[in-house]
């Protein structure tokens, strides 16, 4: 699929163009509100496309978007005090994008949701046994070995998404630009047959281990 | 078996650890090259962490689709509108605010507990009391006679203004009544004064070394004050923004 840089609508900057940074402490040497409001609204300016495209795949549609995206830009905005310059400000107004995002996501009580092929593959909920509790912390090492052995990064990255940070898969298909025909949910199915699998064979290797171990016993 | 691994355990397992780093950190580490063998080797094992590197890349790197590229556009343009009204704002009410507060909190530290604060306060009564009484009493003032003093903001810019696909050829504005010349200012992106002109007219006609100026910067800020015989500010326009986009870019 054809893909446009968005470097392409966005201002070139020339070397003689201060740096968000530089900008950031010309603004707060600025006595002049009305210059300051323009050094400010430059600074953000800059990142308009980004924050609109991010917040475009995570929210799904243009109005929720918009919204979304001037709830970042402003909440950024009236943190700008908190910046201290410990990273770049383009990573700081990502993790103010991010958080906003998720939590938006979170108040709207997009809860994971699997249909089809997904729902047939759902995960049954265990019980709170302690046994099982503490047998699954014990294994969880293990399990996120087996983890990484079997699956992409691609799998991975969806399933973290997904699970982890409770983006519905519509919204990590657009975010990672998944192009195959079920995006997130393909990728979570495969991922989860092939930690079946993966389980499987460990089970099997396990009461290969046991059945022998039982036979030494008797043996003796 | 994958049927006893619940959902809320999958969480669990890609869920954010304590020894991972917080995202700024782990972001500007990613940037340099991370140089702590215990960060690196906790990045390469921590599903979380591979997550938000991935996320981040998303974020800062975006591929869109012409369809996203357009929609994004049109984002943008509004933001646009919405922004910059609300920065302006909240400054000006910051500059009123911090302005006043320190002044009259100061004053009142100082006379703190003195038998002043209350006279003060008490003085300040009575006038606003008398206002009230005087204006719906006296006589209307007339002040025709007295010459019109122009407050900020009200000289209009003609152009250039918003975006440009070369550098401008001429600075315009509308003329005000009594100025009897006008103080031109271009400033850089930063805010930093780049060239300064002092004319008879409304506009200027752009000359060689101010193009080439120009031209190095994309992106820059005018605005035009009215000045009166005495030099004394009448009224100034405000601060336009300007963006030259080349062909291509």
């Amino acid at each position: 699929m054809l893909r446009c840089e968005l470097s392409n609508t966005e201002p070139i900057y020339s070397a003689t163009q201060a740096s968000d940074e530089e900008l950031i402490e010309r603004c707060r040497k600025e006595a002049d509100p009305e210059l300051r409001a323009s050094l400010v609204n430059e600074l953000f300016r800059r990142h308009y496309q980004k924050v609109s495209l991010w917040c475009l795949r995570l929210a799904g549609n243009q109005d929720l978007a918009a919204d979304w995206a001037q709830d970042v830009l402003l909440k950024a905005f009236r943190g700008l005090q908190s910046f201290k310059g410990g990273s770049k400000f383009s990573t700081w107004l990502y993790t103010v994008a991010r958080n906003h995002c998720y939590t938006q996501i979170a108040h709207m009580a997009c809860s994971p949701t699997m249909t089809g092929d997904a729902a047939e593959a759902s995960l049954t909920e265990s019980g709170d046994d302690p046994y099982q509790l503490l047998e699954r912390k014990q294994t969880k090492e293990y399990v996120m070995g087996l983890l990484a052995d079997s699956l992409d990064e691609t799998e991975l990255t969806v399933m973290s998404l997904h699970y982890a940070q409770g983006i519905p898969l519509d919204a990590v298909s657009r975010m990672l630009q998944l192009e195959n025909t079920s995006g997130a949910k393909a990728y979570i199915v495969s991922a989860k047959r092939k930690v079946t699998r993966a389980l499987e064979r460990a089970e099997s290797r396990f009461q290969d281990r046991r059945r022998r171990e039982q036979g030494d016993v008797r043996n003796q | 078996m994958m049927s006893e691994i619940s959902n809320t355990e999958l969480e669990r397992l890609f869920g954010k650890t304590d020894s991972c780093p917080s995202i700024e950190k782990l972001i500007e580490s990613e940037k340099i090259g991370i140089s702590d063998p215990n960060t690196r080797s906790h990045v390469n094992h921590c599903l979380f962490c591979k997550t938000e590197l991935a996320s981040w890349r998303a974020f800062d790197h975006p591929q869109a689709t012409p369809r996203e590229a357009e929609i994004a556009n049109q984002i943008a343009g509004e933001l646009d509108g919405r922004i910059y009204p609300v920065i302006r704002g909240e400054m000006q009410a910051t500059r009123t605010k911090a302005s006043l507060l320190p002044w009259l909190g100061g004053w009142f530290r100082w006379k703190r507990g003195s038998a002043l604060s209350l006279a003060f306060v008490c003085s300040a009564l009575l006038v606003i009391s008398l206002q009230i009484q005087f204006r719906h009493s006296a006589p209307l003032v007339s002040h025709v006679d007295t010459p019109q003093t122009w407050r900020g903001d009200n000289l209009t810019i003609i152009a250039p203004a918003g975006s440009l696909h070369t550098v401008p050829n001429t600075f315009r504005w509308k003329s005000i009544p009594n100025a009897s010349q006008y103080e031109l200012r271009v400033l850089g992106v930063d805010g930093a004064e780049l060239w300064k002109k002092t004319t008879a007219s409304t506009d200027f006609i752009v000359d060689p070394d101010l193009k080439a100026l120009l031209a190095r910067h994309s992106v820059f800020f005018w605005r035009v004050a009215g000045l009166s015989s005495e030099g004394r500010k009448l009224a100034s326009s405000e601060l336009e923004r300007v963006e030259v986009r080349s062909n291509g870019e």
